[in-house]
């Protein structure tokens, strides 16, 4: 679902300011200047290793690179490659920070550091600092804001004007957060355990909703809803091929419609190399028990189903595990979004996606201190007490019972049963906790306002990007931790292998020649997803014989279809007659991302 | 006497002239046509385009061309708007869109746009039907969606079903190789055809002992008797030594799998591609079609089997909804009733599933009522379209009516791995497009539903102004507006799912105190009344056909005001009215 709780902005109306000085942002982020400089910076320092191509040029004409790192120029043929995508959404513009700096870290640690030259020397890394370019500005913009939609708008509110009423900084605090109105309708009411914090109502808790709360905005077209209305509605990360959807304002017009989705769809055609993705992003599938399928994909020919397919599980399920013991990243499993870019490359392409969102704000901070602690619990104790004294005879033997049974003395059952009955602090709250430790501009007051067509409501909530954006002291430590595990991706990915290439001579000219394609890597040559989707190319197997042999028995080609991981083999025999010279029999196989060889028989 | 003719077309008759030697609307005695086509052939791609081009030149005012893409091997991809400019321009008319083609090997549906316009041309201003039909909406007309399939079906060697694809090079049997295994034309004759080999007692068919020209299986029998011949498939070699034939040809895949409304990937619907409107000659198109909303009805040529075509293209989808399947089932019978042993039909549940086809989208994505025909049907070859006669039945026609023209018969050849083999059967001109002398009578009734569907757009009439005194000295003004057509100024498709910019019913040079649509003409409270700036009522749902909608406007004041309606698919409609 689109998270609502980042907001959804369209481009704001023509009284912005230009974009705010990058040191005004958190350093070390990169407006779109700033990645174009780095880029050619870290290309001027390390020649052909570094090479970069323009993709596609967005709506609001910035364009979307598309890097190139190697260990040299020459590329060897049917080489894996591993795709690092980042900047996938506006909110996460901070990825872009990621993703160049592990550039740059490739860049130096080439021949100087020994997991990197081992990576480049057998993988090419293609890197998209950011796919959404448009969206990110909006980080470095005044006010500041989160941009969802950046392409095709719809008249979301079919009054037959489009985009007359966007979001905006209605108080002039700079920056656009949210505004709450006591509404009979309202669904939301205060997290009882930290008042900025909403929930929505629960009927079955008995509770009703109070409040109303809509992204800040203004009423401009009358029609009593706020901001409804924005310029641009498409986001390019809906805009995919994969469980597009059709009719959404988010998706586009069409599949492809939005520029940076149309460059990103013909780049990854353009490079079947290509063996595993990487992506930063709001979908995550290394946290414990992603959502799976089953393999056998949909009843129905036509319907979608979301999930990894259980096949490919053991494989996620290692690097996940391999990825939070790296990082220590606790981001709960995210699914896949209608028209994502994530859901096109594991699905439609075969590929192996890794999809992470590197940082959200963690749920388990405790509060502060530990008296202050005790005191509460004090203070709640109390009423509890009451209750008891006035309980009728056979609820205090109840209660007696209970504590006989658990074996503990009155107070601490109280105490139990306390916390078993006091509110627990919703997820927003929870965030809260650590937000006060560590970010304290997170959370911006609820304060009363006067708004000019709702009349009195409050100004407040989460700031822009605070739910998603580390602090500017973690960024590095993130970044540093997501890099070391893209070091070992490079070892996974399938790199096939002819091994044990024999012939043995029959006498007049007539060989047996023997093979195995052997793949000794943890990911099988084909993803489940691929298997299904028949996107990437199985290894053509040749044999190619001396002139004037002929063949006797076996196929000249054969294909491959799928080689497990961690030892697949698949074996191949051949019977060819009227060999002059067996050294010029040749068996080869052929990849676009895991490897190619020829081999020569050794006789046996 | 052409001077005269010439100046016609401004003469727009109320009665018109009986004998002007121009135009062809039907009675035998005909009169010369002002440009003149044979309509018992089939055109080349080149031949096509002169064609239009020859009507360009003779109703220059009435009959333009732009480019609008390119195919992939280069071709351009044209769309031809007929229209009369002095009634206004083609954009602020309804109008239809229509093309063919996109199975590069059914290629009569461009013969069928062909004389689509050649007979709106010839027949504006002097028939009264199509001069009116003209006046009021245009035609956008691409002859040839995939160009490309059409020359290669023409110049190379193929069967009555090959070259149905576009001619991007692609890897259909994934070995790395591209269009590696085709066909190959043995004998060089244009015309891929059948393999047979004579092995005496050894083989699975044998020659039917009434007609040696036809084969027939051996059936299985316990005298363990065989036949004499058997059958290898289509003229080919395997290139690519896979042992797979022909596997791997020129192109291989499906322009009319493209298209983003329930679009499916390559492994769910076979020819889709990596992605809706992969190829260029379908981005072009779906291009054109989001600049032009006024579009309002669609129709797709496609062979063969006689169908008329409308979505879903599949089960999942659901049923669409009620308001357009009394459009579209009308429309559909009157399709069963103008071409013979056509089928109105649903693409799924009567055909097969469709993922990505061209008239679904243009329903499910753009809102318009589309059709997809099929054109011919071979029982159309037999008296009471009776095709029971099988082989033997299809062979007397051949041999009767065509003089054994399309039958290419059992002829020498050498295989290199069969060795001596026979080659025959029949030509790729016979089965999905008509015999030369029915082309004609296909191409004309074709057009003419073409026609008929176009007489269906929206129209916008205000019917009738009628004037209330209300209390506290205010008016109300009543307008009726009407679609006396069949399509709906917006299909409840559109209304659901909010496809392009509503109507608006709009009141202007008065003060308008309040507004709504009456629902009841003896009762003025039962209004759905307009929830803010109430002169100007924004309605999602359309004008339906053949019905009337009457707006209430509440004003103070009086005197000279104007009522207008606006939307994107008919023309706009103004009238001043004056009030008491």
């Amino acid at each position: 679902m689109i998270p609502t709780c980042l907001g959804l902005l369209g481009a704001l109306a023509p009284a912005w300011s230009a974009p705010a000085p990058t040191q005004d942002a958190a350093p070390p982020l990169h407006d779109h200047a700033s990645i174009v400089s780095t880029v050619q910076f870290l290309a001027g320092a390390h020649g052909d290793r570094l090479t970069a191509e323009v993709i596609a040029t967005s709506p609001g004409g910035l364009d979307v690179h598309a890097l190139r790192v190697s260990a040299g120029s020459e590329i060897p043929e049917s080489q894996p490659a591993i795709l690092l995508l980042a900047g996938l959404d506006g909110a996460r513009a901070y990825t872009t920070s990621m993703a160049l700096d592990h550039v740059r870290a490739l860049l130096e640690g080439y021949g100087n550091d020994e997991a990197v030259t081992e990576l480049l020397d057998t993988t090419t890394i293609y890197i998209v600092p950011r796919l959404d370019v448009d969206a990110a500005q909006a980080r470095f913009a005044r006010p500041r804001h989160v941009l969802g939609g950046t392409g095709h708008g719809v008249d979301n509110d079919r009054d037959g004007v489009q985009g007359e009423d966007p979001p905006a900084d209605i108080d002039g605090d700079g920056l656009v957060t949210w505004i709450r109105y006591e509404d009979p309708e309202g669904e939301w009411i205060e997290d009882p355990t930290d008042p900025r914090a909403m929930i929505k109502a629960d009927a079955k808790k008995g509770q009703r909703g109070k409040w109303k709360r809509v992204i800040e905005g203004f009423d401009s077209d009358g029609d009593e809803r706020v901001a409804e209305d924005p310029l641009h509605d498409a986001i390019v990360n809906r805009n995919f091929a994969r469980n597009w959807n059709e009719h959404a304002a988010y998706a586009g017009l069409y599949p492809t419609n939005e520029p940076a989705t149309f460059g990103l769809s013909e780049f990854l055609l353009a490079h079947p190399d290509i063996a595993l993705v990487v992506a930063y992003g709001d979908e995550h599938n290394l946290g414990e028990k992603p959502k799976s399928q089953p393999d056998s994909g949909p009843r129905s020919r036509g319907d979608v189903q979301v999930g990894i397919y259980e096949a490919d599980m053991t494989a996620y399920g290692l690097l996940g595990e391999r990825y939070r013991d790296l990082t220590g990243n606790k981001t709960k499993p995210q699914g896949e979004e209608p028209g994502s870019a994530q859901g096109f490359l594991y699905h439609h392409r075969g590929l192996f996606t890794l999809d992470i969102d590197p940082w959200s704000v963690p749920l388990d901070a405790k509060k502060a201190e530990p008296e202050e602690e005790a005191a509460e619990e004090g203070t709640e104790e109390a009423p509890v007490e009451e209750v008891t004294e006035e309980a009728p005879e056979d609820e205090a033997t109840e209660v007696a019972n209970e504590d006989a049974s658990a074996g503990a003395d009155d107070d601490e059952s109280k105490d139990e049963k306390k916390k078993k009955d006091a509110p627990k602090p919703g997820d927003d709250a929870k965030r809260l906790l650590w937000l006060d430790q560590n970010s304290e501009a997170a959370f911006v007051t609820w304060t009363a306002f006067e708004h000019p067509q709702l009349g009195p409501v409050e100004i407040g909530g989460f700031a822009p990007y605070a739910l998603v954006e580390p602090p500017a002291e973690q960024l590095a430590e993130t970044t540093s931790k997501h890099f070391d595990f893209l070091l070992t991706l490079g070892a996974d990915l399938p790199r096939l292998a002819l091994v044990d290439v024999e012939a043995k001579a029959l006498g007049g000219g007539l060989f047996e020649v023997n093979a195995v394609l052997e793949n000794p890597s943890l990911l099988p040559q084909q993803s489940r997803a691929a298997q299904r989707a028949r996107s990437i190319r199985p290894a053509r197997v040749r044999i190619e014989l001396p002139d004037g042999a002929e063949l006797l028995g076996g196929r000249e080609q054969q294909l491959v279809g799928n080689l497990s991981g961690a030892g697949g083999r698949e074996e191949f025999r051949w019977l060819v007659g009227g060999v002059g010279d067996i050294a010029q029999l040749q068996v080869t196989f052929h990849t676009d991302n895991a490897g190619a060889q020829s081999a020569t028989p050794e006789v046996k | 006497m052409l001077n005269i003719l010439y100046a016609l077309p401004f003469l727009i008759p109320t009665a018109l002239p009986q004998e002007t030697g121009q135009g062809f609307d039907g009675p035998p005695i005909k009169r010369p046509d002002k440009v003149e086509f044979h309509w018992n052939r089939l055109y080349d791609y080149d031949e096509i385009y002169a064609h239009f081009d020859s009507l360009v030149a003779a109703w220059p005012e009435m009959i333009s061309m732009e480019v609008i893409g390119q195919s992939i091997q280069g071709r351009e991809m044209r769309v031809y708007t007929v229209n009369n400019p002095a009634t206004g321009a083609h954009d602020t008319k309804p109008a239809m869109w229509i093309d063919a083609n996109v199975h590069g090997n059914e290629v009569q549906g461009a013969e069928a746009t062909l004389y689509l316009a050649w007979y709106l041309l010839q027949n504006h201003g002097t028939n009264e039907h199509i001069t009116e039909l003209l006046d009021r909406s245009a035609f956008y007309i691409l002859p040839m969606v995939n160009p490309d399939g059409r020359a290669n079906w023409f110049a190379g060697a193929h069967t009555a079903s090959s070259s149905r694809t576009g001619y991007k090079p692609t890897d259909n049997d994934r070995d790395g190789l591209f269009d590696e295994d085709s066909y190959d034309d043995l004998d060089g004759d244009g015309h891929i055809t059948q393999m047979r080999k004579y092995m005496p007692g050894e083989g699975t068919h044998r020659l039917n002992p009434d007609n040696p020209r036809l084969m027939e299986r051996v059936p299985t029998n316990e005298l363990g008797l065989r036949g004499d011949w058997i059958m290898l498939g289509s003229e080919g070699i395997d290139n690519d030594g896979d042992g797979r034939v022909n596997e791997d040809g020129e192109g291989g895949y499906d322009m009319n799998r493209a298209w983003p409304a329930m679009w499916r990937p390559e492994h769910v619907q076979f020819g889709a591609g990596p992605y809706p409107l992969y190829w260029p000659e379908t981005r072009c198109i779906a291009d054109f079609l989001y600049a032009h909303p006024n579009v309002a009805a669609v129709q797709s040529f496609h062979n063969a089997g006689g169908m008329i075509l409308r979505g879903p293209g599949g089960q999942e989808f659901g049923e669409y909804e009620r308001a357009d399947l009394r459009t579209f089932d009308r429309l559909g019978a009157d399709g069963e009733k103008m071409l013979p042993f056509y089928n109105y039909m649903v693409i799924w549940k009567d055909l097969y599933s469709v993922y990505g086809g061209f008239a679904t989208w243009a329903y499910e994505g753009l809102g318009i009522i589309a059709f997809t025909n099929e054109l011919w049907t071979n029982s159309r070859l037999y008296p009471d379209g009776d095709e029971s006669g099988g082989q033997e039945g299809r062979q007397y026609f051949d041999d009767n009516l065509l003089a054994g023209a399309g039958y290419i018969e059992w002829h020498a050849a050498e295989h290199p791995v069969y060795g001596e083999i026979e080659i025959g059967g029949y030509r790729k001109d016979v089965g999905r497009v008509p015999p030369s002398f029915l082309i004609e009578e296909m191409v004309h009734r074709n057009a003419l539903y073409c026609i008929k569907h176009a007489d269906a757009m929206p129209e916008v009439v205000i019917e009738k102004v009628e004037f209330a005194d209300l209390a506290g000295g205010l008016k109300a003004v009543d307008v009726t507006f009407r679609n006396p057509r069949v399509i709906p100024t917006r299909t409840a498709r559109s209304a659901s799912k909010g496809i392009g910019v509503p109507d608006v019913y709009a009141l202007e040079g008065v003060e308008v105190l309040a507004s709504g649509v009456r629902s009841d003409r003896w009762r003025q409270n039962e209004i759905a009344l307009t929830e803010r700036d109430p002169a100007r009522l924004v309605s999602d749902s359309g004008l339906q056909g053949l019905q009337a909608r009457t707006v209430r406007w509440i004003v103070r004041g009086n005197g000279k005001a104007t009522v207008t309606w606006s939307g994107e698919k008919a023309v706009d409609v103004a009238q001043e009215i004056t009030i008491p």
